[in-house]
């Protein structure tokens, strides 16, 4: 990068460090960002401001901003009895947006991956058995992701939660609703005669 | 070059642009490979189930050994792991046998008897048989350590006593006359010398039904991650957390703190290189 002056080559290697963006790809955004001067300036603002006002929720380790408890938390219209665990607030932010769940939620940070050194301890586990302590919800509904490691961490917790009177649940996996069973593959047919479930006859 | 298929354990998915991942595996007829998986992230590829960590797939593989990334055609599942309703310490055992695989094994060198070892550990990942699987892996790549005589001297060690040293670096037991005891070893009972003996004899029937409890298990496991992670040259993060889940490595240690630990003031031996 020799040839910028130091900002640039400075913005350039702080972008670098940003997931999935290499040396190039930075090179052109910084580009980008000293042509367009007034959009820079409010990316900047934007950036001080989640740097300086985004924390994690006391109760349920989503993100919130100001207050110290988020406003899913906060929310009396929520259903407090269930309590879905999941693994990072993005997955929370995609079963919101389904409109389908109105519990409260509680958010790990990551899941066990002992390949990348992420052990029990590094995830907020230890607050989920007090929040369940103190709030006694009837159940909790496990949404890690359905490969490996989310099945690993699930199995974690069910471990971890085995004394406690609460019902555990996961999320159904297997057929995707409007697809023919001749396109479906062996494992989405494995989990889904697996997770099958009793059809509810009208009249009985 | 054409492509290949094979059968492999996928040992490692990462991530790789929105929508493709980056596959290590190790296969039955090529060792340990590296592959592009272009699309494999998407909703309704056909492939996403059968990449997942731990799962046994036919794969199809472009190999392009010049950049050492091949690409990664086709995918289809044999065997999921389930990690699901398993104990803990099962997933974790699994995770073991990705991660020596990944430290130990190299590219373009078949390991078929390692594979099929790999194959029924992760099939019933009970503690038994990773123990099994760990010497497996060292005596199949050739690092069995000597356990008849002294791995420096060579000496017989046929008068059966009641402890010895253990050296993974010098590769097996050492008599007590041999001085070069500058580098970290364990000292092992008679007990769980004689279960080594048996672990390292290679494949036999009688073998698979090995189970060692108390002291001699705690021994066994020490020493084999000990003797494993020196091969490795690094410390292995799923065998550190296998352990301490299983009660075997302590509580804030790790098994490389427990190997290195100083040696008894008996195991020490004059140290030319940092005597004054």
């Amino acid at each position: 990068m020799a040839g910028y002056s130091r900002s640039i080559r400075d913005l350039i290697e702080l972008l670098t460090q940003l997931p999935g963006i290499g040396p190039r790809t930075a090179e052109r955004l910084s580009l980008y960002l000293v042509h367009h001067q007034p959009y820079a300036r409010r990316l900047a603002q934007a950036i001080e401001q989640v740097a300086r006002r985004v924390r994690r929720c006391a109760i349920c380790n989503n993100f919130t901003e100001t207050e110290e408890i988020c406003e899913i938390c906060r929310d009396p219209n929520r259903d407090r009895t269930r309590i879905c665990v999941v693994e990072q607030p993005r997955d929370l932010v995609v079963i919101e947006s389904s409109g389908a769940y109105r519990g409260l939620y509680h958010v790990l940070g990551g899941r066990i991956s002992p390949l990348e050194g992420v052990e029990p301890d590094h995830l907020s586990l230890d607050h989920l058995v007090k929040r369940i302590h103190d709030q006694q919800p009837e159940e909790i509904i496990l949404a890690t992701s359905p490969t490996t490691e989310g099945d690993t961490t699930a199995s974690y917790i069910v471990e971890l939660l085995r004394d406690l009177p609460v019902q555990i649940t996961r999320l159904a996996r297997g057929l995707v609703p409007g697809s023919g069973l001749e396109i479906a593959t062996a494992d989405m047919l494995v989990n889904a005669i697996r997770d099958r479930r009793p059809v509810e006859r009208p009249g009985r | 070059m054409g492509s290949v298929r094979t059968v492999a354990l996928i040992l490692k998915a990462r991530e790789y642009s929105e929508t493709s991942l980056v596959i290590r595996g190790f296969s039955r007829d090529f060792g340990q490979f590296t592959a592009l998986a272009k699309g494999a992230r998407r909703l309704k590829h056909y492939r996403a189930g059968a990449l997942d960590l731990l799962c046994c797939s036919e794969v199809t593989l472009r190999r392009r050994p010049r950049t050492g990334l091949d690409l990664l055609h086709e995918a289809r599942l044999i065997r999921e792991f389930f990690a699901l309703g398993r104990p803990f310490v099962e997933c974790l055992a699994g995770h073991v046998v990705a991660q020596v695989l990944l430290g130990l094994t190299f590219a373009n060198v078949p390991e078929p008897r390692l594979f099929q070892a790999a194959m029924a550990t992760v099939g019933e990942p009970t503690e038994p048989r990773l123990l099994q699987f760990l010497w497996d892996a060292v005596c199949a790549l050739g690092h069995c350590p000597t356990l008849d005589r002294c791995a420096v001297c060579g000496i017989p060690m046929d008068h059966r006593p009641q402890s010895v040293r253990f050296c993974p670096v010098a590769g097996g037991i050492l008599c007590e006359r041999c001085p070069p005891v500058v580098l970290p070893g364990h000292r092992i009972s008679r007990g769980a010398l004689r279960a080594l003996q048996l672990l390292a004899k290679g494949p036999s029937g009688s073998r698979r039904k090995l189970r060692f409890q108390g002291q001699i298990r705690v021994e066994l496991w020490r020493l084999t991650a000990d003797l494993v992670e020196t091969l490795a040259a690094r410390p292995l993060n799923a065998l550190r957390t296998y352990l301490r889940q299983t009660g075997i490595g302590t509580a804030q240690g790790s098994t490389r703190r427990t190997a290195l630990q100083t040696p008894p003031e008996s195991d020490r031996l004059p140290n030319r290189a940092v005597r004054p």
